[in-house]
């Protein structure tokens, strides 16, 4: 396990108090505040003081527009976007040309479903998704397909909640020669199902030389939605055999409204992935009658001014996490839910959803028995414990398994056995006053 | 805010008034709580002159401010007019359960009834 005492001292935010000044308090010992037990970060995890320092320190020192002045100030702010974006892309072994600034995972995805999508799918051509992808996987590509009138085909669970690798076979079969996306999750955000990118590259790839009519064959390209997966595991973009991948800065310690899109540099070269936002910065020359865009596809696809400040911040997080080892992190999460199955299982009113065996990644969600999701998460606040509860953005999910909604715990490296001690705990008062 | 979780608050979504369904309802309708999957389908009987709410049945599941609220809200607008139904407000709402106010994260749960009686109602006027 990673050492949780000496990493919270840089999250500040970890030793706040909850305060529940309305609170007829159970027991009057409550009244003053309850420690904040954070679990809730598969919605957003905390921000280090370094990331907070590297957005700070911009804009008190640094700040001027990128790429525009030849300024010191326009120097420097160039330099830290310049650096940070190569530090960005090093983390997530991806050529600095294959990084595009994004505000988050939904910005990513929609950008390659105007930058690919809007050139490359046509009527009745195949998107496949699945039913674990959160509504960002989904319905952008159902606005796509409505568009274009072509398909989306959703690949099913097991029922052990993991993503259906046979029923992916069928369908890749059924529609072989029509499929031209295959956008998936890595890590379910409801499940913490983790879908093994190398089978599904190998059996998309298999698919493709498979095709029946060799003249009209077709390249399928995948899209992973790494939400839930760059906050946990070494991501290396150019070994997993994936077109696009898609990250928030802000569920990996890094600040929110940045993220990013990877795209191979070979559909970037190609033109295969278009700019969709157009305006100052992606251009070589404007004329009245037409413009070039710019030949450097660092630059191509930067429309306007970006954030430097949060790139930076960006930056920082992936030092931060570089620094701990994300081998280690890796680590230190699947300890942690291990942890937390062995512990809620314990609890007769508990049923744990999706898979409980070593794949799971980054969250455990479970059902209550006779309470509602809402209300479990909002007893737990009293004891100053934040989790998630709902349908947790994967509606589909949720309705082809009849669950009405879950509750969330998922964890970050600063989270520890403790929390889910607490967890626990405070699930028994949830019993007491819900049951 | 656990102080929302009165007994009788509990009670009241446990065993709420005017559940179940109805033949031949006026009105019908179904709502969702996009945020966390709620779900209330209410059922209304107007009066021959369709100004009044004769009788109305739900059914859904949710969390107990959903269900608590819907429960207090059948029996509120039981033989209500149309009209002063449309001036419920979420302030009425939370009288009848009697709290004096409502995180903001939870104000989708206590306003589901609300919306789908007023929403359903509404279409016919």
């Amino acid at each position: 396990m990673l050492n949780t005492d000496n990493i919270i001292r840089n999250f500040p935010i970890l030793t706040r108090v909850i305060k529940k000044e309305n609170s007829q308090a159970i027991e009057a010992n409550q009244a003053n505040g309850k420690k904040l037990v954070y679990l809730d970060n598969a919605a957003t995890s905390q921000k280090p003081y370094s990331v907070v320092e590297a957005i700070s320190s911009y804009y008190l020192n640094n700040n001027a527009n990128v790429h525009r002045g030849v300024h010191t100030l326009a120097d420097e702010s160039t330099t830290i976007f310049e650096t940070s974006k190569i530090k960005i892309a090093q983390f997530f072994g991806a050529k600095n040309n294959e990084l595009i600034f994004v505000r988050n995972t939904t910005e990513a995805i929609n950008g390659v479903a105007y930058g690919w999508g809007e050139q490359n799918i046509n009527l009745e051509d195949v998107i496949i998704v699945s039913v674990l992808d959160h509504h960002s996987n989904i319905v952008v590509w159902q606005e796509l397909c409505k568009r274009k009138k072509a398909k989306l085909v959703f690949v099913g669970i097991t029922s052990e909640g993991k993503f259906d690798e046979e029923d992916f076979d069928e369908k890749l079969k059924k529609f072989s020669g029509k499929i031209k996306m295959v956008a998936l999750p890595h890590v379910s955000n409801a499940l913490g199902s983790t879908v093994d990118l190398k089978t599904i590259v190998k059996k998309v790839r298999d698919s493709e030389k498979q095709q029946v009519d060799k003249v009209k064959s077709q390249k399928i390209r995948i899209l992973i939605d790494g939400a839930q997966s760059a906050p946990h595991m070494k991501i290396n973009f150019n070994n997993l055999g994936v077109d696009f991948f898609a990250f928030s800065g802000h569920k990996m310690l890094g600040p929110m409204g940045i993220g990013g899109l990877l795209v191979r540099e070979e559909l970037l070269k190609s033109d295969e992935m278009r700019p969709w936002l157009f305006g100052g910065g992606m251009i070589a020359e404007v004329h009245e009658s037409h413009t070039i865009f710019n030949d450097d596809i660092n630059e191509r696809f930067v429309a306007g001014t970006p954030d430097v400040a949060s790139t930076a911040g960006l930056a920082a997080a992936c030092e931060y996490m570089d620094n701990l080892g994300m081998d280690n992190v890796l680590k230190h999460d699947h300890e942690l839910v291990q942890y937390a199955l062995t512990e809620l299982e314990k609890d007769k009113n508990i049923e744990i959803v999706g898979p409980k065996d070593e794949t799971r990644t980054g969250s455990v969600s479970f059902i209550f028995k006779g309470a509602h999701a809402h209300d479990v998460a909002q007893v737990l606040d009293s004891e100053g414990i934040a989790v998630r509860s709902g349908h947790h953005c994967t509606m589909p999910l949720h309705t082809s398994q009849k669950w009405i909604a879950t509750t969330r715990a998922s964890f970050q490296v600063y989270n520890s056995k403790e929390d889910i001690d607490a967890l626990v705990d405070g699930l028994k008062k949830v019993a007491k006053i819900l049951l | 805010m656990s102080d929302i979780y009165q007994e009788d608050l509990i009670d009241e979504a446990k065993n709420p008034n005017n559940y179940g369904e109805m033949d031949n309802p006026d009105l019908f309708s179904t709502q969702y709580n996009a945020s966390c999957g709620d779900v209330i389908t209410v059922s209304v009987k107007l009066s021959p002159d369709k100004q009044v709410i004769a009788d109305i049945k739900w059914k859904g599941q949710g969390c107990v401010i959903s269900q608590a609220s819907m429960s207090v809200l059948s029996q509120k607008v039981k033989g209500l007019k149309v009209s002063e139904l449309q001036k419920l407000t979420q302030k009425e709402v939370l009288q009848e359960l009697g709290l004096d106010e409502i995180s903001v994260g939870r104000v989708k749960c206590l306003l589901l009834g609300l919306n789908a009686v007023k929403k359903m109602t509404s279409k016919d006027e």
